[in-house]
């Protein structure tokens, strides 16, 4: 009997920094560990790479990931099968509203447009997808480096990560 | 109690772990909890996690149990499947027992069904027993016993046919 998918649930991290691993997202899966002396659960981190063609994953989005029955490249063992709350996008799935942490962002926008609406504030509405700025002056989402050890301060290296 | 520290030491013993009455249905995978830190209405989706999600992960340690904090205004509990759909579960303003009573209907195994599955258990967990269902199919196989008469015939004086034969 073959054995069943495991499914988890996890959050996407950013790229992987040294291996560039294409078609995949880092996706961190807590689950809880017991620990035997106290018997108390604790969170406990692993790291998936999770196949992901068509690139649906940012980070921070919380994604539902699945056992692949046959491993695709020694490091990918889960695929992605869906994004089920985007970073910053999260539709309540009782109400079918948008929401904004512990607020419906109807109520922020009715709140906002009581006190008198600031034009510098976001607007959700006609704002961008996210990732716009992508290949413009986010290049985040590319392949780059841990920062090299700086020596003198006109070594900016802007594209390193510090991680 | 040993270590009898931090609020109510009782749900870190194994007695209270095992007592969990929530046994999940196999096709459960993840079970995902969506609560506030403020606000009324999450109280009992509070003292759910508080007091019963340590059983829920100990009675069913094959699920993968999340928590989400003040990601919405209202909780819910959410759980994926096997077949790929998700059980969603609206908690707002319930205390943790009607929680805890609403789960049991709907995705949790039935008593009848946990009783029959304590049994099979039982069946699996006596290693002496043989037949159907478990370890060894028959006692031929246990070295010292007579073997198999399929594989070695039994001797002329132990064969009712050659012993009882009239002609």
């Amino acid at each position: 009997m073959a054995s069943k998918a495991v499914r988890l649930l996890g959050r996407c991290l950013p790229f992987f920094p040294g291996k560039s691993i294409p078609n995949a997202t880092r996706v961190q899966i807590r689950q809880l560990e017991l620990d035997e002396n106290i018997n108390m659960y604790f969170p406990k981190d692993t790291t998936f790479f999770a196949h992901d063609p068509g690139q649906v994953c940012k980070p921070g989005d919380i994604v539902l990931i699945s056992s692949l029955p046959k491993k695709l490249t020694p490091l990918i063992e889960h695929e992605v099968l869906k994004v089920v709350y985007p970073f910053g996008d999260i539709t309540d799935p009782i109400t079918g509203k948008k929401v904004m942490n512990d607020m419906y962002r109807e109520d922020i926008e009715y709140i906002s447009e009581m006190y008198g609406k600031n034009k510098k504030g976001f607007d959700y509405e006609n704002a961008p997808e996210r990732g716009w700025q992508e290949d413009k002056k986010d290049f985040s989402h590319k392949q780059s480096y841990r920062r090299f050890q700086v020596y003198d301060k006109e070594d900016k290296q802007p594209y390193a990560v510090d991680y | 109690m040993p270590f009898m520290k931090g609020i109510a030491p009782i749900r870190r013993t194994v007695q209270y772990l095992q007592s969990g009455k929530l046994s999940l249905k196999d096709r459960v995978q993840v079970f995902s909890v969506h609560y506030n830190r403020l606000g009324e209405n999450h109280q009992g989706a509070r003292d759910f996690v508080f007091w019963n999600l340590p059983q829920v992960q100990y009675q069913n340690p094959q699920v993968q149990v999340v928590t989400f904090k003040n990601m919405t205004p209202t909780p819910f509990i959410r759980c994926y499947l096997d077949s790929g759909d998700d059980v969603l579960i609206d908690v707002d303003n319930k205390s943790k027992e009607e929680i805890e009573s609403h789960l049991k209907l709907v995705i949790c195994k039935s008593d009848e069904l946990l009783a029959k599955e304590a049994i099979a258990q039982e069946k699996k967990d006596n290693e002496a027993n043989f037949g159907y269902g478990c370890q060894r199919h028959c006692i031929c196989e246990m070295p010292g016993q007579v073997p198999c008469s399929a594989v070695c015939p039994l001797p002329n004086h132990m064969r009712g046919k050659l012993r009882f034969a009239t002609d």
